[in-house]
């Protein structure tokens, strides 16, 4: 396998990448949130190992990854979602830093320091990138979201602040109608120069940075489920599908302040729903377990269908779990909103060019017609079986998608994507 | 949840045989029939029609009727409690029922018209019976399926839901008649199928024994097949006034996606299960299968010990698919619009 120079092929970092994508070939690992967990924390371990002089050697490698984990399970959009969002975040990353080095021009020798925020002398800012602070950012520190304590922080010097802070005072400079354009064209123009050669120096804020969506991806289901009260209201009846954590999480989270009913679907052949309503009704929710035959039957009593998603396309469809469609056009039949809980990790700059077979992800047929001796097909031979995992919806039957970072209509998801990932991180 | 929305549907439960035994008010046959139907031994329609028919017969030839009266006026009396066995052991049906007020009629007219002794009578009765079944369900089947096989043709793949006598017919027809004009064509059926009932997997084999070549896949993977799918056919076990089809629980689920991916749904009714009633929607009148075989998945029993209490299952045995997801209906007049059920109605409502 042709690696970027950064990445031999028997050193541990390529082993590792290989093992995430053995998994994935396997599907050992299942589920876009594992999956994306996966990859960031893949990234996480391979930024840390790797040796980079270059940004763009270090995103070449990331591509190159995410090329990879897309290869190997093609269905799984995740993981290619998760790698151009750390790209995004590296390339800001970068800016941020380039953008602080020219507003101080005294680059790179050491400047006044602030008083107690000494970098240890070991340390690569002691040796020729000691920035000073550029005052919006030195009171933002970002806290250590998601019980990513255990991993090494580095000691961040306040000049090279993180992500967050770095987005705050971007937001702030916008808001003093300060000019951010000035900003980015200077860190432009330095791009390629001195500046290039010191990327290596912004690895523990890259670090960070990965430490940053580890972060919210652990929490994305909480994130999702805190507006649940203001779209549910007391004695609905609820229609959910299968098993999807988020969708468990937002119910969960809406019956603390309201009461009402949830029909799970079983969902043949996972019968996922039974795993649903067992652990809803454990919440002491009451909880209605119905097969998939009855979706029609039962829609004129629900008043409102929560759905989880697989992914979701750049023009509001979406890739869900097989049965989802029933439910969505029951629902519009009956007119009852459809309401799509999932984190943004999930939204992938694709589209569905192929609606029919574009979500097809076969499963066993066994899952479906069952082994021979177990009373069911009794052994007929010359049967075929259709089984894919997930199915096409298109944006027409979702009302809302509910996110961890708002709640949008189908028609915005472009717009999100858009800026959520960089042009050209679209082909990985 | 005793205020569910669907407390008011009868919970399915087997029925007293050992009272009605010994009630000796419910002749043997028609206990059998209905313990069979209650187990789901004998299934749809057509069959459980049948079977309540045949049993009827036998206890119109093995009547008595009392010195002090006529047999127009006590044959009622005698069977009623019959008649409410069977509704107990499970909900006769639109088809069913037709059949039974048919009989009723039947009875009655012996007191207008004179058909000699008893004996004589009980004979027209029974014959009326074999006529009965054969007419509304054997020739109308025949011509049904003379139908319906023309639309099918050599290439075309066929999707069907669950199980249904006249669909099975149909196919197996088209199959032998295809074969007889062309031994090299063929086309494909698909069997969608649900559980708990999987009652799919019936047709699945009759199918595949004919040679048909089949696939068989689930209702929730249906949308994979129906794109390149030319007809969807499905049975049904009543048709209300109002055109919507009273069938298996999924029925509606299949018709939607068809209509989804603009494939015509074809709907093989006799007649006789047309009715005058009509229902809003599924859950006012249902029925409600058992509880344990929805819980019962393959691969294990997710609840085991302590059932949790906010826990219901919810097997529905019917749903009722709304007229415009129905292309239309083929019955033994021909194929008809779902519009014009009270019209057919209308003309054979005083049953001959």
């Amino acid at each position: 396998m042709a690696y970027s120079n950064l990445l031999k092929p028997d050193e541990p970092g390529t082993l590792l990448v290989e093992k995430v994508c053995t998994r994935l070939r396997r599907r050992q690992i299942v589920g876009s949130h594992n999956i994306a967990l996966e990859t960031a924390q893949l990234i996480y371990a391979i930024v840390r190992v790797v040796k980079f002089s270059t940004l763009d050697e270090l995103l070449a490698l990331l591509k190159l990854i995410g090329r990879r984990l897309n290869e190997a399970n093609p269905k799984e959009l995740a993981s290619g979602n998760i790698v151009r969002r750390i790209l995004r975040l590296f390339r800001e990353e970068y800016r941020a830093a380039a953008a602080t080095q020219i507003t101080q021009p005294s680059t790179p020798l050491s400047g006044p320091e602030t008083p107690g925020l000494h970098a240890p002398s070991s340390h690569y800012l002691s040796q020729d990138l000691s920035m000073t602070t550029t005052p919006p950012r030195t009171q933002n520190h970002s806290p250590n979201l998601g019980g990513t304590s255990t991993l090494p922080v580095p000691s961040r010097a306040p000049s090279l602040s993180n992500f967050v802070a770095f987005r705050h005072s971007r937001a702030q400079l916008e808001r003093s109608g300060s000019t951010l354009s000035e900003l980015t064209q200077a860190a432009a123009s330095i791009e390629n120069e001195e500046f290039m050669r010191q990327s290596a120096k912004l690895k523990p804020i890259f670090i960070q940075a990965i430490e940053e969506v580890i972060g919210e991806l652990e929490t994305t289901h909480d994130d999702v489920a805190k507006g649940a009260r203001e779209h549910i209201h007391s004695a609905e009846v609820i229609m959910t599908l299968g098993h999807s954590k988020t969708v468990e999480t937002f119910i969960k989270h809406a019956y603390r302040d309201r009461k009402f009913t949830v029909i799970v679907v079983e969902s043949a052949p996972s019968y996922l729903g039974h795993t649903m309503a067992k652990s809803l009704s454990a919440s002491n929710i009451p909880t209605i377990l119905i097969p998939d035959s009855s979706v029609h039957a039962l829609m004129p009593r629900v008043t409102k269908v929560v759905l989880g998603a697989h992914s979701i396309l750049a023009n509001g469809g979406l890739f869900a779990l097989s049965g989802t469609l029933s439910a969505c056009l029951a629902a519009k039949a009956f007119s009852k909103p459809v309401v799509v809980t999932t984190g943004q990790f999930k939204f992938a700059p694709v589209w569905n060019l192929y609606h029919e077979h574009g979500a097809v992800d076969f499963q066993s047929p066994g899952n479906v017609l069952g082994y021979e001796g177990d009373g069911s097909a009794g052994g007929i031979t010359g049967v075929t079986t259709n089984a894919p995992y997930y199915e096409y919806i298109r944006p027409e039957l979702i009302n809302l998608f509910v996110t961890n970072e708002g709640d949008h209509s189908p028609s915005y998801i472009y717009r999100i994507i858009k800026e959520a990932y960089d042009e050209e991180d679209v082909e990985l | 949840m005793e205020t569910a929305f669907f407390s008011h549907l009868p919970n399915h439960s087997l029925p007293d045989t050992a009272a009605a035994y010994k009630g000796s008010k419910i002749h043997p046959a028609v206990i059998q029939a209905g313990i069979m139907m209650s187990s789901g031994e004998i299934r749809g329609a057509n069959a459980r029609t049948m079977a309540t028919m045949l049993a009827f017969q036998q206890v119109i030839e093995e009547y008595q009727c009392p010195e002090q009266t006529v047999l127009w006026k006590d044959l009622p009396n005698h069977l009623s409690p019959m008649i409410a066995w069977l509704e107990d052991c499970r909900p006769k049906g639109v088809g069913g029922g037709n059949a039974i007020r048919w009989l009723k009629g039947e009875i009655n007219r012996l007191g207008e018209v004179d058909m000699g002794t008893d004996i004589e009578q009980k004979r027209h009765l029974v014959g009326a019976i074999d006529d009965y079944l054969t007419q509304k369900i054997e020739f109308a089947d025949q011509i049904i399926i003379s139908h319906a096989q023309e639309k099918i043709k050599a290439g075309d793949t066929i999707v069907t839901y669950a199980r249904s006598s006249i669909i099975e017919k149909v196919l197996l027809q088209a199959w032998r008649r295809m074969k007889e004009v062309d031994s090299s064509a063929e086309f494909r059926v698909i069997v969608v199928d649900s559980r708990p009932l999987n009652e799919g997997r019936s047709t699945l084999y009759t199918l595949t024994n004919a040679g048909i070549p089949c696939t068989y896949t689930l209702l929730p993977l249906a949308s994979s097949v129906l794109p390149n799918a030319n007809l969807v056919l499905v049975g049904a076990s009543a048709l209300h006034s109002d055109g919507s089809l009273y069938s298996r629980a999924g029925t509606a689920v299949i018709s939607m996606l068809a209509k989804e991916y603009r494939v015509p749904v074809v709907a093989c009714v006799e007649t006789y299960k047309f009715g005058e009633r009509v229902s809003l929607d599924s859950v006012a009148s249902n029925e409600i299968g058992e509880p344990e075989q929805l819980l019962q998945i393959p691969g294990g029993k997710p609840f085991q010990g302590d059932f949790p209490a906010t826990l219901t299952p919810l097997n529905l045995m019917y749903d009722l698919t709304p007229a415009n997801l129905i292309t239309t209906l083929c019955t033994e007049l021909g194929f008809i619009p779902p519009s014009s059920v009270p019209t057919v109605l209308g003309k054979t409502a005083p049953v001959v």
